[in-house]
């Protein structure tokens, strides 16, 4: 997994994964969002266009992020993966219900102020 | 009746080694003749493999180092079917219904993905070892 972070306009964070996203980079993942919210970040992007394989301790990461994004008054849009395995768990684990998923980052971020 | 294909792992107990288990059934699959969505097969069962050992790691060895996780694929290509036996010598499990909470990710989510990705899932714990069973038709 390689994590990648960018700012785009109005100070959203867009952070970029790829790969394979499971238990061992969980932790990592962790440690670069929460720089950005003890930074002040509250507006994240998660493109996740080019996440191959992800388990429940990615998965869990990932809501810690829009738990925490919310509950400082900002949000987290979701692009969703390409890899059809990938998005079938994620529908499985009902993340279509507490995320907002978008197909671009660019979209994504247009979302995250609509 | 054909016999069997059987291959063994044996690796310590930590995440950083968990992608040899995907790994190996992935070529396992690749390599396994006339199945019909092998990539779908090869996602759910390594995905499924990757949650019962990183509950072995996390709960079972409580994340302490020096453990290990014994492991045997079973390939029966007559049916086909594969069976994952995965043991460990650490916590029994505590034996909870998988539920999926109302926000996926606070717990109960790996248990939740495991039933749902392969067929039958059994847990053993006998004397100081427990073992998960994991069977799934690659049909």
């Amino acid at each position: 997994m390689n994590v990648q972070v960018t700012e785009r306009v109005l100070r959203v964070q867009v952070i970029t994964l790829n790969g394979r996203l499971d238990a061992f980079y969980a932790p990592q993942l962790r440690k670069t969002y929460q720089a950005l919210l003890d930074a002040g970040a509250i507006y994240f992007v998660l493109d996740l266009r080019d996440v191959e394989f992800m388990d429940s301790a990615a998965m869990a990461a990932l809501v810690s992020l829009l738990k925490q994004s919310r509950a400082a008054g900002g949000t987290v849009i979701m692009v969703k993966p390409v890899n059809e395995n990938a998005l079938r768990i994620l529908m499985l684990t009902k993340f279509d219900r507490v995320f907002h998923m978008s197909d671009t980052v660019d979209s994504a971020v247009r979302e995250v102020f609509a | 009746m054909n016999t069997p294909i059987r291959i063994q792992l044996e690796l310590p107990a930590a995440h950083r080694f968990l992608n040899i288990i995907g790994g190996c059934i992935q070529e396992l699959i690749n390599r396994t003749p006339n199945l019909s969505d092998p990539e779908s097969l090869s996602y759910q069962l390594q995905l499924a493999a990757q949650e019962v050992c990183a509950n072995i790691i996390d709960h079972a060895y409580q994340g302490m180092d020096g453990n290990r996780i014994w492991i045997e694929f079973q390939l029966d290509e007559s049916v086909p079917q594969l069976t994952a036996l995965f043991s460990d010598e650490g916590q029994p499990f505590n034996d909870a219904q998988p539920t999926l909470s109302d926000l996926p990710g606070e717990g109960g989510m790996g248990l939740f993905l495991i039933h749902q990705l392969v067929d039958h899932v059994e847990y053993q714990r006998t004397q100081n070892r427990n073992t998960w069973v994991l069977t799934k038709t690659l049909a």
